[in-house]
């Protein structure tokens, strides 16, 4: 297995307060790493820090063995990063099937000058995208619901979509933030298996969840954040088992859950 | 995204074909006058809309865009000693190129800040074209700039813009094509790009969209027909007062924009027509229209956010609606 992402003593301050302190780890190609840790422990800013919403303060992150810190977000969108939003985001004006569209409009042949010089390849472009997009709805689970707008969408499905919106940009890295939050215990099942299914094409995925079931079940490694440091970092087994990690975190009770999961 | 022959199409051919004819019914000077503005007013109106529907971006200096490209023609004709014919092009350059310059400061702002930084940019462009006395005329103006040279066509005819309805048909042509490329832009898949930064410009960035640039080249489009709309109001009027580039007149295309439909690429045309005409005939009220306006707009917004267009599209919906379900 090859490293794809690897961050270097990533720090980040918000005036004096350090959200992430020295933090470093990295992901490996083909698994599912997930990233546990109390509200505020800078989960999600490390999220920011990757996809470049938000400016290291000092270290490094390297996608590919390069550098990607000081990338915009759509640079590193460009570079096969794509992640979700905590809080459920995608269009909801626009129906299923338009929102893998605008999924996909950052591609090549999509700029407003080839709306007006449309040429053979520029059509096929169009072509090649809207089949996209109906396999994407497939994928996802969503092809009953291609002409729906996304904002009449149960919540499990809106992030199945928002998961499916990510996709269309064709990523290697996928960054799910709480892909389950807010959802009911049957479109959690639903995820799971979707979840499953994208890392079974080869992609790789990184998850923030407070969902202990599915970060225990589906995880390959995980990384635990307390106060914007880094905890501990293993096996699901491993993890659960770190003294401080149920301390901060899962709590004494959780240890028996934890030993079947191992 | 819509493929080959839809009914929208049926009705862009039916509205042009009525407008070649128009002339025919209507023999009036005056009437052909407003006319020819309307097609101005047209152009203008979804210049706007392409930045306000397309991106989601309010520019309040549209109106002062306008003027700058007026201004611009008509110097070049009268100061540059150019042709009508290659003035207007390098006015509207001129124009797209003072978007881009000026898109750049501005399109960082987000939400209400946009509008009110282009406000003030709006102001500011009134101020030194209403003040430069030496080169803009300041309030003075600008008098006697010539209508477009007569067009020869070979062994036949030459084409003269004497008349109003040559310029009728000038206006006519270049507001097809301008409305065309308008369209294009938004109904096409490129219309999802700014849809995504429109809807969430953060989660545009996500999905890989350079939104910066994306919006910088729908401002410079949108303010390249401004100046046209700008630059064929200079040559057929022949005179520019400061007040075409005031920033108010950012509110008159807006009013367009909105009572149309925000979004559609029938609304600026339907709107432009409608508080055109209706500004026209009820101009015995004076001021009084405005609260007319006034009272129609807060029931657009109300009621109908998307305007009439975006009404009848809802109903027409409907309409198919039930008789799919029977």
């Amino acid at each position: 297995m090859t490293t794809l992402l690897e961050a270097k003593n990533v720090v980040k301050d918000f005036g004096g307060l350090r959200a992430t302190n020295d933090v470093s780890f990295h992901i490996e190609e083909g698994e599912i790493y997930s990233i546990i840790g109390p509200n505020g422990a800078g989960k999600t800013t490390l999220f920011n820090l990757i996809t470049g919403f938000l400016p290291l303060t000092t270290g490094r992150i390297y996608y590919k063995g390069k550098s990607i810190s000081g990338l915009k977000p759509y640079q590193i969108s460009h570079r096969g990063i794509c992640r979700t939003f905590q809080l459920t985001t995608l269009y909801p004006m626009q129906s299923v099937f338009e929102n893998l569209l605008i999924g996909q409009s950052a591609g090549k042949h999509f700029g407003m000058f080839s709306a007006i010089f449309r040429t053979k390849r520029k059509r096929e472009a169009v072509r090649d995208a809207v089949q996209k997009a109906y396999e994407l709805a497939e994928f996802v689970g969503l092809s009953k619901y291609n002409d729906v707008p996304a904002s009449a969408l149960p919540q499990g499905a809106q992030k199945q979509l928002t998961i499916g919106l990510a996709l269309a940009t064709r990523p290697e890295l996928l960054l799910l933030d709480e892909p389950v939050g807010g959802v009911n215990m049957e479109e959690i099942e639903a995820l799971i298996r979707l979840i499953k299914k994208i890392r079974d094409t080869g992609v790789t995925i990184c998850l923030i969840e407070h969902k202990m079931s599915l970060v225990m079940n589906i995880s390959d490694r995980i990384l635990a954040l307390n106060y914007g440091e880094k905890v501990c970092e293993g096996s699901p087994a491993e993890v659960c088992s770190n003294e401080v990690v149920i301390k901060s975190y899962l709590g004494d009770k959780y240890v028996p859950a934890c030993e079947s999961a191992v | 995204m819509q493929k080959g022959w839809t009914a929208g199409k049926s009705v862009a051919v039916g509205v042009v074909f009525f407008a070649l004819l128009l002339p025919l019914l209507v023999r009036d000077q005056y009437w052909q006058h407003l006319m020819v503005m309307t097609g101005i007013w047209i152009i203008s109106a979804s210049a706007l809309n392409l930045l306000l529907g397309g991106a989601g971006q309010l520019n309040l200096a549209h109106g002062t865009f306008f003027g700058v490209g007026a201004y611009a023609t008509a110097l070049l004709i009268q100061k540059a000693g150019f042709p009508f014919w290659a003035a207007l092009p390098t006015g509207c350059l001129i124009t797209a190129a003072l978007g881009i310059i000026t898109g750049i400061p501005t399109l960082r702002t987000k939400g209400h800040y946009f509008p009110i930084a282009t406000m003030c940019l709006g102001i500011a462009i009134y101020y030194v074209i209403a003040r430069w006395d030496d080169f803009t005329g300041g309030a003075c103006g600008i008098f006697g700039i010539p209508r477009p040279e007569p067009i020869p066509i070979p062994f036949l005819t030459t084409i003269s813009f004497d008349s109003t309805l040559a310029c009728y048909y000038l206006v006519l042509i270049l507001t097809v094509i301008s409305v065309g490329i308008i369209a294009a832009i938004i109904k096409y898949v490129s219309g999802y790009r700014l849809t995504a930064i429109r809807g969430n410009e953060t989660l545009a960035q996500s999905l890989g969209i350079n939104t910066m640039r994306e919006k910088v080249i729908c401002f410079s489009i949108s303010t390249f027909f401004a100046g046209l709309a700008g630059g064929l109001y200079a040559g057929y009027m022949g005179t520019l007062m400061a007040e075409q580039a005031h920033f108010l007149l950012s509110f008159d295309m807006l009013l367009y924009v909105i009572i149309g439909g925000i979004g559609t690429v029938s609304g600026p045309i339907f709107g432009a027509a409608l508080v055109f005409y209706l500004t026209e005939a009820l101009h015995a009220l004076n001021e009084f229209r405005l609260i007319i306006f006034g009272v129609l707009l807060i029931l657009c917004l109300r009621f109908m956010p998307f305007g009439f267009m975006g009404a009848f599209r809802t109903l027409t919906q409907r309409y198919k609606n039930s008789k799919s379900i029977k």
